[in-house]
Order: structure tokens, then sequence, then C-alpha cells
């Protein structure tokens, strides 16, 4: 039991109040989740020549994004436009690991999403100084100078073009290593979500959504607002590094233009939070899909997806702010992912 | 000991909104601030909660000087408040309003399993318990208020700074709220209370200062306070006689 500092008389029946998370259909979205991991886990095994793994390789990283960045801008308030530094950096990692020391390049994907988180830090010291459009404006200037500095760089090499050779790939066939980015891509798709699910369920996400609501109410409230930002900020920033490398192994070919790309990294990854839902842990989910769709409509055109997606994110943006799960929750207040509790005792509402 | 002491505080924003005012409360008081719009009574209370710094001057809780330590800390050291804008966090429930007080605003970090019997408590006491459930943006005014209560409750505060809790209400909402603070009083929770209406005021607290242009012009029991020439004439407007 709490230590009462007050000597408040504790009330009748004082273990009478219990939290439940969990709703029956989020009991059923954990089971579906469950099964499509499964199915998705499985998918080398079926889909023997590749028509929906290629693709999916590239819908789960940027789910990977998706996530960490609306853990940040919707669970945080952190609108980050600086992403992409933090995918850059673990893909220049990654080189720099796998190519130049010979390192293992499966395992250097957590070693370059700690480069990445590393990387955080400082970045942290002055963007946090900074809120709302000043923050996000911070981010993005850092982002430009890390891929100027990278562009620079006599070892990093960013102006030209670099690969992963077969040298670095090390023995592994063709078909490992396609399987295994596949394999370490969904795994960026279902961390990714599950990280999120963890820390909203946890106390930090209860600090997060006080911060992110009203900074000033969460102080007052013996909420440790720095502290409880930067905890996201480097969870979410080694995780992106995590995906710049798997983008790597994926195409493993890149200069600093492409691995530091805000419209690759960032726009996208705005645009399909914000068709989903942004501060929703399914509305990510329901964005990325709708990505898959436009990007297999518009294959050939990569200009015309950005001006369709973004189209569509900005008109979400005005009639739908919630996105479409916001839609949904019109509809009917589902929940898939059990975040919120509720308090269940005598005398408590039921609703 | 004091519990809560200012020593020769100032504030300015361009003109001085502070101006070298002393003030201490011991274990237990429960003292009402007075004073006209402008007279310095929420930034007083800005400064004790540490959301504003001082120009000059010391704040001290138990005579530690706290006056650079941050809002959050000082919540954890057991000063709550409420504010006179209620600022919940919208897009949470009410319950999950308060739990994030319980959990963080105790003088250590309580699992929620821990924090759950203090909120509900304060959910009970301040009125909120069968809205527990609902989202707190949705809430009228003075359910707002009633939160704000709450969530300062669920701190576990050994001093409770009330701002204004009662403007904006019914005269049934001030009776009701007249006798949830007295409730929180009696279990000897320390209070300071800004607030403009009075009779609210003087149904609890033992003792009242009055401010006006950021000092102290009077301090000691209610009738005398509240009948005393300096406070007639900022007050009402009455010239002293």
């Amino acid at each position: 039991m709490s230590v009462r500092r007050t000597g408040q008389p504790a009330a009748p029946g004082a273990t009478a109040y219990r939290i439940s998370r969990s709703t029956a259909e989020s009991k059923a979205g954990l089971a579906g989740s469950a099964l499509l991991v499964i199915v998705l886990f499985t998918l080398p095994w079926w889909d023997s020549d590749g028509s929906l793994q290629t693709p999916l390789v590239v819908v789960l990283y940027y789910l990977g994004l998706a996530q960490m960045w609306n853990l940040l801008a919707g669970f945080a308030g952190m609108i980050s436009i600086g992403q992409q530094m933090f995918v850059g950096a673990g893909t220049y990692a990654l080189l720099q690991f796998a190519e130049a020391w010979g390192l293992d390049p499966w395992l250097s994907v957590p070693a370059a999403g700690l480069v990445a988180a590393a990387l955080s830090a400082p970045v942290a010291l002055f963007a946090f100084r900074l809120s709302g459009g000043y923050f996000a404006i911070g981010t993005w200037v850092a982002a430009e100078a890390v891929r100027l500095l990278v562009t620079e760089s006599n070892d990093l090499r960013g102006g030209d073009v670099r690969s992963l050779t077969r040298e670095s790939l090390g023995d592994y066939s063709l078909e490992t290593r396609a399987n295994v980015t596949y394999w370490l891509a969904l795994a960026l798709a279902v961390g990714g979500t599950a990280i999120v699910v963890v820390v909203l369920r946890s106390r930090v996400g209860l600090a997060l959504r006080s911060v992110r609501d009203s900074e000033d109410g969460a102080r007052s409230l013996g909420i440790d607002v720095i502290r409880t930002k930067a905890l996201v900020w480097v969870v979410a920033a080694f995780w992106t590094g995590c995906a710049g490398a798997v983008i790597l192994l994926s195409a493993p070919s890149t200069t600093a233009a492409s691995a530091f790309s805000v419209s690759r990294w960032m726009a996208l990854v705005i645009f399909i939070v914000v068709i989903g839902g942004v501060g929703s842990t399914t509305g990510p989910v329901l964005g990325v899909l709708v990505f898959w769709f436009i990007d297999e409509q518009l294959s050939d055109a990569e200009a015309w997806r950005f001006i369709v997606l973004g189209g569509i994110a900005a008109v979400m943006a005005i009639v739908a702010p919630r996105g479409l799960y916001g839609l949904i929750q019109r509809w009917r207040p589902l929940q898939f992912f059990p975040v919120r509790r509720r308090l269940i005792g005598p005398g408590a509402d039921s609703s | 000991m004091d519990l809560v002491a200012v020593e020769g505080l100032s504030k300015s924003f361009g003109v001085k909104v502070i101006d070298d005012l002393s003030l201490s409360v011991s274990p237990g008081d429960a003292l009402g601030i007075v004073g006209p719009n402008g007279a310095g009574k929420t930034t007083l209370l800005n400064l004790v909660a540490g959301d504003l710094r001082p120009d000059g001057g010391r704040v001290l809780l138990e005579g530690r000087d706290i006056t650079s330590d941050r809002a959050d800390q000082r919540c954890r050291a057991g000063i709550g408040r409420t504010s006179q804008i209620p600022r919940p966090f919208e897009a949470m429930t009410v319950f999950e309003n308060v739990l994030a007080g319980a959990v963080f605003g105790s003088g250590f970090p309580l699992s929620e399993r821990e924090a759950t019997e203090p909120a509900a408590e304060a959910l009970r006491r301040s009125g909120l318990l069968a809205k527990a459930n609902r989202r707190a943006g949705a809430l009228t005014l003075l359910d707002r208020k009633r939160l704000e209560l709450a969530r300062a409750l669920a701190t576990q505060p050994r001093v409770l700074l009330l701002d204004e809790i009662a403007g904006g209400l019914t005269e049934t909402e001030v009776g009701e709220l007249i006798d949830t603070i007295g409730s929180i009083r009696a279990d000897g929770v320390t209070l300071v209370w800004i607030e403009h209406i009075v009779h609210a005021l003087l149904a609890v607290v033992d003792r009242i200062m009055a401010m006006s242009f950021g000092r102290k012009i009077a301090e000691g029991d209610p009738e005398t306070v509240m009948n005393s020439p300096e406070v007639q004439e900022v007050y009402l407007g009455v010239a002293p006689g």
C-alpha cells in the first residue's frame, strides 16, 4: 500500500478499486494482431516468388518509422521534422560497421540503432529548449547539419554512392539476405508497435499523455517533463536508427542525400500518420495500408506518390484531424490496443 | 517550524507584481489571501508552486530553500496546487488525470496499482467518482474545478494551494466546495486559499492576508482583517473614515 502523507483515512473496502485496460475489442485486436504476425512471419515459405515480400519490406519499415514518429508527435507532443537524421545515422553506421570494419551485417543493425540513440542526446540538448513549431524547425536544421557533415566527411563519403558489397554481406545467399531483411523489417513494424503499446501502458505513458495535453499541468502533478520527453526521444531515435540500417539492407546502395532525405523519411511518414490518425496506436497501421495501396497504383511515378499522399493527408488534416482511426471512432469508440485505463470499483461509472 | 515561508519575495513583469513580500504558514494553518484583481495573488501562488521564479527573495519548505527547485520537484516535496484556469489533460479520462497525480506527485513514484486507491479516494472526496471514466475534455466548469482539486489531492500534499477554486460557481456549488475543502482541512492538510468569494473563505480559513499592488497590507484573524480600514479601502473602495 502507498504511504499516506496526509493521514487520510482509507475508504471503506480499501482494496475495492482496480484498473482495467482491456476491452472486448482489444482482446480481439491482440488475438488478430498475433495471428497476422504469424502469417507475416511465415510469408517467405509460402510467397515463393516474392511478389508480396518485396513490397512488404518497404511497407513494414515505414510502419516502424510511423509508429516512432507518432510516439513523439502524437503521444508526447514533440513534432519533430528531423527523424531522417536518425535514419541516415543508422544507414551510415551500418555501412561503417559492416563495410569498413567487417562486422556481421545483421548484428550491426541494433548497433546502428545505438549510434542513432547516441546522436539523439546532443540534439536533445538544444532542441528541447525549443517548443512547438520551433522544435520542428530546430530538429530539421539539426538533421540538415548532420547530412552535411556526413556528405563532407572523408571517412563516410556521403557525397558518393556507397554500397554494401558482397564481401560485407558475407557468405549469405541472395535468398537468405532477402528473407532476413524481410524479417528485420517485420521486427521493426511489430516491435515499433509493441514499444508504443508497452510505453503507453506503463507509467511513462501516463506521464507522456499528461505532458502532451498540458506541460504546466503535468509539472504541477510532480511529472518531470524533460526526463519524460528525453526517454521517448532516445527510444524513438534508437528504433529509427535500426530502421535506417534495415533500409540499407533492403536496397544496398545509398548517398547521404538519399539516406537523410526529408521527403522520403519524414514527409511520407507524416502523411502516413496523419492519414491513419495521430495519437492512436492503430492509426499508423491504417495509414501504412493506404500508403501501400497508393504506392502500388503509382509505382511508376515517384512524384505523383507524394502529391497524392500529401493531398490526402492535407484533406484529412482539415476534415478528419484524427485520421481514419478518428473516423472509425466517430462510428464506434473501438480501442484495438489496450492502453486506456478504466477505474473499476464501487461508485465508479461504467462508461 | 514553518511549513512554508517566503522571505522578501519580489517579481516584476515590467511593473512590480510582488514587492518584498514575506509570509509564513505553520503546519495545519488555513490561510486565506484576498485582494483586488492585479494585487499579485496568483503570481504569489505561482512563485510558491514553482511555476515562476522570483527576481529576489526565497521560498522555504520546512526551512529548506526550494527557490531554485522546479514545479514538479516542489510537488513531490509536498506542495499541491490547483489552477485558476483548469488545465485538465483533455484527451485522458478523469481517472487517468487523477492517477497521474497519484503516481508521480507523492514523494516517490508509486506503481499504478499502489496509486489506484489514493486516486479513487481523491475522486470520491471531490465528487467525481461517478464520472471517473469520462473524458476530461468533456467536463463542465464545476467538474473541471473538482478535477483540479482531485488531482492536487491525489498528490497527497502537505500544503494545498487553491487559486480561486470557487470562482464561476453557483451558490449551491460553492456550498458543496466549502464542505469538501473543510474536510480536507480536517485531515490536517495545510491550506493557502486565494478567493474572491469571501464568505467561502471565511467558512474555512482561520487567518487572512490582504494584498494590494504586490504588498501585504494586512494579516491576522479574518474579522479584523476584513474590517480594517486598509482592506475596506482597497477592496471595497471605501475611504477610511
